[in-house]
């Protein structure tokens, strides 16, 4: 049993003709049957006729026998009368009687005779012939005549048996021909039984193949009837048979379990209801043809054979099913009533999919869209195939003339830009790769081209994705850095050489102050001695006191000029950094500022120096004014207590100097390390103010820094750290 | 001490007057040197050095150049440099007497052949003490070829 019906939802009736195209032996059983019967028909028609002729040949036969015994019989008593008739002749006899030829005796066998020839004219003439010369004879021996009685039997008695042996021999042939007749008939009785047979034998056959057929035909149809039933019930394809009334589909006829778990409903609900129960409830209706709508109308009134849609239907729970609905009507062929089959197949894990596909297809196009990039894919053959809002805006074409033209027409340098997405087809990618972009309206667009190939899902390369950046306001900006660039170099170059000049100036200027002021400070305190030495007697004390004044401040002047061109010195000279052993060098310093104390009791106590980096001649400077003011400022001390301490900590090393001296208020900390800036009068410390400043120079040339803390009266702590790698000075030494 | 037989025993290139006075008046304290030649600049200094008026012996007489350095016109360090170009000059004592303590004038006053530098003392008692005990050593003890027979 073949089902044909299965694929195509739109060819109905998918019962009919289930049992049409059955293979057969023959395609016509009956062409046998016929034959058989023709060939019984046709043996017992000649069968009937061999009998007809052998019975007319019987008949012949019998009257054949007959007209012989007839003869015999007239022979007979021919003789008979003869004998007699001689015997009375010699007076044997007397007998009148007995002479009475009995004509009664011959002429009944003669009549029979005749009788038996009366369909042969050769016979009566020999019978006619037979009763004249009887005639003749029988008056001969009555001796009415006067032949002698032996005259007319003679030719009688040959007559006789001339027609005797003619009868015989025809008897004779008959016979044999009846014989071979009869044989005839028994070979054709024989064949007829035998096709008889046949045609019993294949009747019999076609009438037990023809059971089988219906028994196998039986057994299909229950077969096909289970497989249906099976598959009605375990599909998960949720059916549903209606039946199509005049008004349209009526309630349902039959559903399958499928049916009703996918409306979350039971069977007997939905047969109640229909199918159309459960649809979802529409919006209300788009405007403009409603080409689905349409074809269900055509469905419903049989001028479309089948429908496939995608519809929502509500379950009883109230939630929301989408289906994949293919509905078609079948016309039982019988009745000529029609059924409308649907099959509804649960697609809503698929629409769900589709809807988040859909929603991120469209947030990448998104994506692709509000870049401010022009993007495109370009096929392998440098067609352009998609393009964003971005290229629109930038080329100012629409999408529908950018897609299908050659990417490179849209550069002032087309070649370079066929080269570049072939690069990109070779290399995979290009990147940065400039091009002038061509709009509309002839404005020109600097930018970087980015491109990659991209791939279909078997990975073959379909095309090139490239993205250009506007690089026009980065190309302004960087015309503008390099306008700015070449001024700030020449701004440099003129500050440099400012700056070298001033250097020059200042050098000079430091010259001019070591020599030139020292010479009148000189000649004051010169030639105050002098007046001294050569009218010292004409001065009162008083006189030679403000003299003195006169060389005290001539001597400070010159201290102070000293120490400001140590500061300027110390200040420019060039780094030498290499590492310093900073404990031997402070114990050193120290040594040399205590032996300058005479009996002075000061108490240094000494922590671990650790070694630094750093340029020796400066850092001795440091300690030296560091350890100095230490020792000045404990002067009034009866024993001076000061501390010397060092550790690393991190990346850098800290060392501090303590003292138990006159300390400062923190006030004024902010003019400890400016240069001429003192916090103590100069009749209670001398100095020039310069010794910190320098300090705090030396320390920050080193990439060091200084900090002090102090309480009047009650001592000062400086602290200063170095880093442990001293940068390199990137500018010129300060002036 | 007469002064017959040496015009010439001691120059003082000195263009300050009262550094000049000073100077004098230190070496004259020592009562050694009497006969000292004050100019004024470098290119008066060269003139009486080199001039051909000059009789060598005058300039064999010679024991000393006190040669300051900022000079108008000729500065010191170029006299010095013509004085040891000069043969008849090439030997000749000159001691720098200068205000200067830039290491770079040190440096090139050696290179060109000073004998000594001496950095004025601000304080005028140091100044004198300085300079008297520079004339005593250089006109006294000090020997230069040609002095030994």
């Amino acid at each position: 049993m073949q089902h044909t019906q299965r694929a195509n939802p739109r060819a109905p009736g998918s019962d009919t003709g289930t049992t049409a195209a059955r293979a057969r032996p023959f395609s016509n059983p009956l062409l046998p049957l016929a034959a058989a019967g023709s060939f019984a028909i046709g043996s017992l028609g000649l069968n009937w006729q061999q009998n007809q002729a052998t019975l007319s040949l019987a008949r012949i036969l019998i009257r054949s026998q007959a007209t012989v015994t007839a003869l015999v019989a007239v022979e007979a008593e021919v003789l008979r009368g003869t004998l007699q008739a001689s015997l009375l002749r010699q007076g044997r006899s007397s007998t009148a009687s007995s002479l009475g030829f009995s004509t009664a005796l011959t002429d009944r066998p003669l009549a029979e005779l005749e009788q038996l020839s009366a369909d042969n004219p050769t016979e009566r003439i020999q019978v006619a012939r037979l009763r004249s010369q009887l005639a003749a004879h029988r008056r001969s021996r009555t001796g009415f005549s006067d032949r002698p009685m032996q005259a007319t039997l003679a030719p009688l008695l040959a007559q006789l048996r001339q027609m005797n042996g003619a009868e015989r021999q025809q008897l004779a042939q008959r016979t044999v021909t009846l014989e071979r007749l009869q044989r005839r008939l028994r070979l054709l009785e024989a064949t007829s039984g035998l096709a008889i047979l046949v045609l019993l034998g294949i009747a019999a056959w076609l009438l037990l193949r023809e059971r089988e057929v219906i028994a196998a035909t039986q057994g299909a149809l229950v077969l096909s009837e289970e497989r249906f039933h099976y598959l009605f019930e375990n599909t998960s394809v949720g059916i549903a048979i209606t039946r199509l009334g005049p008004g349209g589909a009526g309630p349902a006829l039959q559903v399958n379990g499928a049916l009703a778990d996918l409306l979350g409903t039971s069977r007997a609900d939905l047969e109640e209801q229909g199918l159309p129960a459960f649809l979802q409830a529409e919006g209300p209706p788009a405007k403009g043809p409603q080409p689905e709508a349409e074809a269900r109308t055509a469905l419903l009134e049989g001028t479309l054979p089948a429908l496939r849609q995608t519809r929502a239907y509500r379950q009883a729970s109230g939630d929301t099913v989408w289906v994949d609905e293919t509905s078609f009507v079948r016309t039982e062929a019988s009745t000529q009533t029609k059924e409308l089959f649907s099959l509804l197949v649960n697609i809503t894990q698929l629409k769900s999919e589709e809807h988040s596909l859909l929603e991120k297809v469209a947030y990448t196009r998104s994506l692709i869209e509000t870049s401010l990039d022009p993007m495109a894919t370009i096929s392998t053959q440098g067609k352009i195939e998609d393009v964003n809002e971005a290229t629109v805006q930038a080329t100012g074409l629409p999408r529908t003339l950018l897609v299908g033209r050659d990417f490179a027409e849209f550069f002032t340098e087309p070649e370079r830009a066929k080269a570049s997405y072939q690069k990109v087809f070779t290399e995979g990618v290009v990147r940065d790769y400039p091009l002038t972009l061509r709009h509309l309206s002839g404005t020109l667009m600097p930018v970087l081209y980015n491109a990659s190939t991209y791939r279909d899902v078997r990975g073959q390369v379909i095309g090139v994705f490239a993205a250009a950046r506007d690089v026009t306001q980065i190309r302004r900006m960087e015309e503008q850095l390099r306008s700015l660039n070449a001024g700030l170099e020449q701004k440099v170059q003129d500050r440099t050489t400012e700056l070298s000049l001033a250097n020059q100036e200042l050098e000079s200027f430091a010259y001019s102050i070591s020599h030139d002021l020292r010479a009148p400070l000189r000649a004051i305190d010169g030639f105050s001695l002098k007046l001294v030495r050569g009218y010292g007697d004409q001065l009162d004390q008083e006189g030679r006191r403000l003299l003195q004044v006169v060389r005290d401040n001539a001597l400070r002047m010159g201290q102070l000029i000293d120490d400001l061109l140590r500061f300027s010195r110390l200040g420019r000279r060039a780094l030498e950094c290499t590492p310093v052993e900073m404990e031997v060098l402070a114990r050193g310093v120290a040594a040399d500022l205590l032996d300058l104390e005479g009996d002075r009791r000061i108490d240094v106590s000494w922590g671990a120096l650790p070694p630094a980096q750093g340029d020796p001649a400066l850092l001795r400077e440091v300690w030296l004014n560091l350890l100095a003011n230490a020792i000045k400022f404990t002067r009034q001390r009866p024993v001076a207590h000061i501390t010397v301490g060092g550790a690393v900590e991190g990346d850098e090393v800290r060392y501090w100097v303590q003292d138990d001296g006159a300390g400062f208020d923190m006030a004024y900390a902010d003019k400890l390390f400016g240069v001429f800036q003192r916090l103590h009068r100069q009749d209670e410390f001398e100095g020039s103010g310069v010794g910190l400043a320098l300090v705090q120079r030396i320390l920050h040339r080193h990439g060091g820094h200084i900090e002090g803390e102090g309480h009047p009266d009650r001592g000062a702590t400086f602290r200063f750290s170095l880093p442990l790698t001293v940068p390199p000075e990137s500018a010129a030494p300060p002036p | 001490m007469t002064e017959i037989n040496s015009p010439l025993q001691l120059l003082l290139v000195e263009d300050n007057p009262a550094d000049a006075e000073l100077t004098i008046d230190a070496l004259r304290s020592t009562k050694l040197v009497n006969n000292v030649t004050w100019v004024r600049d470098g290119a008066e200094a060269l003139a009486v050095l080199h001039s051909d008026l000059q009789e060598p012996d005058q300039v064999r007489q010679l024991k000393l150049v006190l040669l300051d350095l900022r000079l108008p016109r000729l500065d010191g360090l170029e006299v010095l440099r013509r004085i040891r170009a000069e043969e008849r000059t090439r030997q000749l004592p000159v001691v720098v007497l200068t205000s200067s303590r830039e290491e770079s004038d040190l440096v090139r006053a050696y290179d060109l052949g000073a004998n000594s530098y001496l950095v004025k003392p601000v304080e005028s008692e140091a100044f004198m003490k300085a300079v008297a005990e520079l004339g005593l050593y250089w006109m006294l003890l000090n020997k230069v070829p040609g002095e030994i027979r």
